[in-house]
């Protein structure tokens, strides 16, 4: 009997015991979670500034001393570059490891092996990431690291990185993991120079991911060449290019191959939507000292992403011989990616030039063995991929490639993304590993002028940026990154995967992409816009970013003298709305003959007196937003919405309400009646207040832009809790100041050159990666209020500054 | 009972610098087996040790932290963030208490074999 009741007791504890230290379902495991010795609650930071450290690690070459200022930003002091790069791998990983591998295992499509196959919406982990190994991230990474490999000044960098974020893994038992870990239950790997060529392929599929080739075709097939020169230009009626227009191109061009004939493709449709998000875009610009109150130029730069906790951005200072640089860094990759140094300042904004085209194959039978190009059978290639998944079976799928790149879907399989058709092949830049865009940073790191900043260019691929650059003299901006010569129209459709013709043959040398240096203007600008007029020689894809943003820009740095520093922090939160102003006067002029009830009136009213500033606290706005979103789908709805077609711009939509009031494209061909603009106008405004009354109650301060937008920060793996929600800030996306629901500024700059240069700025985030820190989240409040913070940039590892707060040693052992 | 729980604490506390979250089961199971009179007074010592330890080690980290991330768990757990306190001290006292009473079963089986053979081999 007693033997019974120890024995059961004990199996009942040990039972319990087990039962607390595993996950179920989503839930972490309680007993090891909660534990206040190795649980979450460990990873509450008690003091809001680190100690003075002295850790001796392996692998270092000489000592590093990092200091850390009072915003948390590491200042790195190396004696040379293997030990300047490892320890900055070692503060990264410190600040971010979750966030650095995580993103490498999305990159690679690894989630299942971490999540289990889990519901992430529409989709389950194991489709995302069959969807990741299906489009080529992993090959993309492993020929990017095949020319790092080669490159043995890179290799070196890249090791150094990765030999710090290993040292400092190494450092940790279970009960330092980052908060993450706990939650899903799981440790930490090495780090490798891999996981950074995995890193940059997410950043490519971000910012050079996005392909409407499969929805043209269709929109091609539905509505005709005539409708689609109309909604779809190659060029936008209204631009402003980056490269100012009647620039001469005083090159040859390389001679091009276009085909004669039109090709048909099959239209594919029914796949369920799941794209990167719309381009926000980005901001940058920098003007010549002619146009300063210090005579020396200025520079800005703010890029748009989706805003996510801990942010993409990582603050640092870089020292050791021969490089002195701050700014902004990924945590996955080594060396600086916009920032400064003491000759110099440069920025980046995404270019939308076409990089990723689709072909369809021809194949000789259902083996997929074979496939038909430049008139012969040529011989498929088969790459397998596992899909481990947690708790679960190891999933296999073969991935066919042929020479254009990988085909991501058999017939009757469905993907994640609306633009995959399937049996068709994609080419796609960021599978080559042509480039070395860790090169150009080590290199922009270290520039001292504007002939340093062009080499550096030279070996960056994708995705293409507009690089701005001022140093004391000299102002320029290039459209940057390797760009196939493409006959007009090439890639704007599905294209034929057996004519040679279509193919990627010859590239832009570096010297006939769009640039400019120190033009008459005295000021240079990129807004995501076309890079060039039509007069320039090459064709880069079609569908950039509107015109309102940079037209902005423009008009700003166009009228403005003595420009201070503080004049490019109000201007980088300017919330004019261009599009409202071209296009809200001929809607009212519509309004203002109809019968209106009274709050209809007020709104009306509302709108009448509105300065066309999207500021937070403004009404009109919100109603302008939402009445908006309901004329363009009003006018295009009826005709675009079911099958798998691509919507035309806002742009076009604004000329067409206001300069085409007879266009049929109003008429909702759903119904018998034969509507036109104007009551398509009254129409939408009347539920746009109806809805706005339903939502909020008869106008009231609920109303406001701010509150409405409601500007939220996700974590990201989502974790409620872990993001900062329902921020009260000003802007849209067609907006310098572009801040969306989801997505606006991740980084915000401004940079005086000359003698001694001076930097601003700030990220909606902080610099620690633990939601349990205080500096998780300190820089979102002063971010929203449009605030920029000085840069402490030191000259030496010695200098004294009241704002260094704390200093790490790393000793070799 | 108080100086069993008392012990249980202070082995728990030490055992968990060094081990595993479940050295917590450990140390009340061991104290339980050695000194505890009754199952009752092992289960209720064990109750006392493990939620008094980690309540108030995380109790003291909360204050300490000024919460931050207490407030960040309850949200994400979905509970007040108090809760989230008190079900940590409860998880405590419940992996303490079972293991404790498991130790007091174990215990009694291992003193009875002892007291046998001492008898057997008439050494007392």
């Amino acid at each position: 009997m007693k033997m019974l009741k120890a024995l059961f007791s004990f199996s009942a504890a040990f039972i319990l015991i087990f039962v607390l230290n595993v996950k179920w379902g989503q839930l972490p495991p309680l007993g090891k979670f909660f534990d206040p010795f190795h649980g979450f609650w460990s990873n509450a930071e008690i003091s809001q500034f680190r100690d003075n450290l002295l850790l001796h690690l392996n692998g270092l070459h000489a000592p590093v001393r990092v200091r850390f200022d009072d915003r948390g930003v590491p200042h790195i002091f190396a004696e040379n570059e293997h030990d300047l790069y490892f320890a900055q791998g070692f503060v990264a990983a410190r600040d971010r490891l979750w966030q650095m591998e995580f993103q490498t295992h999305a990159a690679a499509g690894r989630l299942s092996e971490i999540l289990g196959n889990i519901s992430l919406g529409a989709i389950t982990t194991l489709d995302y990431d069959l969807h990741q190994r299906r489009i080529g991230m992993t090959y993309g990474a492993r020929n990017t690291l095949a020319t790092i490999e080669n490159d043995s000044l890179m290799s070196n960098v890249l090791a150094a990185h990765a030999a710090g974020v290993n040292a400092y893994i190494q450092s940790l038992s279970p009960r330092d993991y980052p908060l993450e870990y706990k939650i899903m239950d799981y440790a930490p790997e090495p780090w490798t120079a891999y996981k950074t060529c995995l890193f940059l392929k997410l950043m490519s599929w971000t910012l050079a991911g996005r392909s409407s080739d499969l929805q043209m075709s269709n929109t091609l097939a539905k509505f005709g060449p005539e409708i689609v020169a109309d909604l779809f230009p190659d060029y936008p009626q209204n631009m402003e290019p980056v490269i100012p227009t009647g620039t001469p191109w005083s090159f040859q061009p390389l001679p091009l191959r276009k085909p004669a004939g039109n090709f048909s493709p099959r239209a594919a449709q029914g796949i369920t939507p799941f794209e990167p998000g719309p381009h926000s875009g980005s901001n940058n610009w920098a003007v010549s000292g002619k146009k300063t109150a210090s005579g020396f130029p200025i520079l800005a730069n703010d890029p748009h992403l989706d805003l996510r906790m801990p942010s993409i951005w990582y603050e640092v200072q870089l020292v050791a011989p021969g490089v002195n640089v701050y700014g902004v860094s990924f945590p996955a990759a080594p060396g600086v990616i916009i920032g400064f140094n003491a000759k110099i300042a440069w920025g980046v904004t995404n270019s939308a030039a076409d990089v990723m085209d689709w072909y369809e194959i021809k194949f000789k039978d259902e083996n997929l063995r074979e496939y038909f190009h430049d008139g012969q059978w040529k011989p498929t290639k088969r790459v397998l991929e596992e899909i481990k998944i947690r708790n679960g079976n190891t999933v296999t799928d073969t991935v066919i490639f042929t020479h254009h790149g990988p085909v991501p879907l058999r017939t009757g399989q469905t993907g994640i993304s609306r633009q995959v058709p399937p049996l068709h092949a994609l080419r796609w830049l960021a599978h080559d590993g042509s480039g070395n865009e860790l090169l150009t940073f080590y290199r922009l790191n270290r520039a001292g002028n504007y002939e340093d900043f062009v080499e550096a260019l030279k070996s960056y691929a994708c995705p293409a940026q507009n690089f701005v650059f001022a140093d004391e003299k000299d102002i320029a901006i290039w459209h940057n990154g390797y760009f196939p010569a493409k006959w007009p129209g090439q890639g704007k459709y599905i294209g034929d995967g057996s004519d040679p013709r279509y193919d990627w043959s010859e590239w832009i040398p570096h010297q006939q992409k769009p640039h400019i240096k120190n033009p008459k203007r005295e000021f240079v600008s990129s807004a995501n816009q076309n890079a060039a007029d039509p007069d320039y020689p090459y064709y880069l894809g079609w569908d950039f970013a509107p015109y309102y943003r940079g037209a902005r820009i423009n008009e700003w740095l166009r009228s403005t003298g003595d420009i201070r520093p503080e004049d490019f922090r109000i201007m980088q939160l300017d919330n004019k709305n261009l599009k409202a102003e071209a296009v809200l006067p001929s809607l009212l002029t519509v309004l203002a003959k109809q019968e209106l009830t009274a709050p209809q009136n007020k709104c009306l009213e509302e709108l009448q007196h509105w300065d066309y500033f999207s500021d937070a606290d403004k009404i009109a706005p919100s109603i302008f937003s939402v009445w908006w979103e309901k004329l363009y789908n009003g006018i295009w709805k009826d005709e675009f919405g079911d099958e798998n077609l691509y919507w035309p711009s806002s742009d076009r939509t604004a000329s067409l309400l206001a300069e085409e009031p007879e266009a049929t494209w109003y008429d909702d061909v759903t119904t018998i009646e034969v509507e036109n603009r104007d009551e398509l106008i009254l129409r939408t405004f009347k539920m746009t207040i109806s809805e706005l009354t339903e939502k909020y109650g008869p106008m009231n301060e609920k109303w406001q832009w701010g509150v409405h937008k409601s500007t939220d920060i996700l974590h990201a793996a989502r974790i409620p809790g872990f993001g900062k929600m329902d921020l009260n800030v000003g802007g849209d996306l067609a907006i310098i100041n572009a801040t969306g629901k989801h997505e606006g500024p991740s980084w915000r700059m401004v940079v005086a050159l000359g003698p001694d240069v001076q930097g601003w700025g700030i990220y909606p985030g902080g610099q620690s990666g633990n939601p349990g820190s205080k500096r998780y989240d300190d820089f979102v409040d002063a971010w929203a209020a449009g605030e920029l913070a000085d840069l402490l940039f030191l000259k030496s590892a010695t200098e004294q500054n009241v704002r260094l707060v704390a200093e790490l040693d790393l000793m070799t052992k | 009972m108080i100086v069993d729980a008392i012990l249980m604490l202070a082995a728990a506390a030490l055992l968990e610098l060094i081990g595993p979250w479940w050295t917590l089961g450990i140390a009340s199971f061991v104290v339980a087996a050695i000194r505890s009179g009754s199952g009752k007074d092992a289960t209720m010592a064990g109750l006392i040790a493990g939620l008094l330890l980690w309540l108030g080690v995380s109790l003291f980290i909360h204050l300490g932290s000024g919460g931050v991330l207490t407030v960040r768990i309850a949200e994400m757990m979905q509970l007040p963030a108090f809760v989230v306190i008190v079900l940590t001290g409860i998880l405590g006292g419940v992996v303490a208490s079972v293991s404790a009473f498991s130790g007091f079963q174990v215990g009694v089986l291992i003193k009875r074999g002892e007291s046998s053979g001492a008898r057997r081999f008439g050494i007392f």
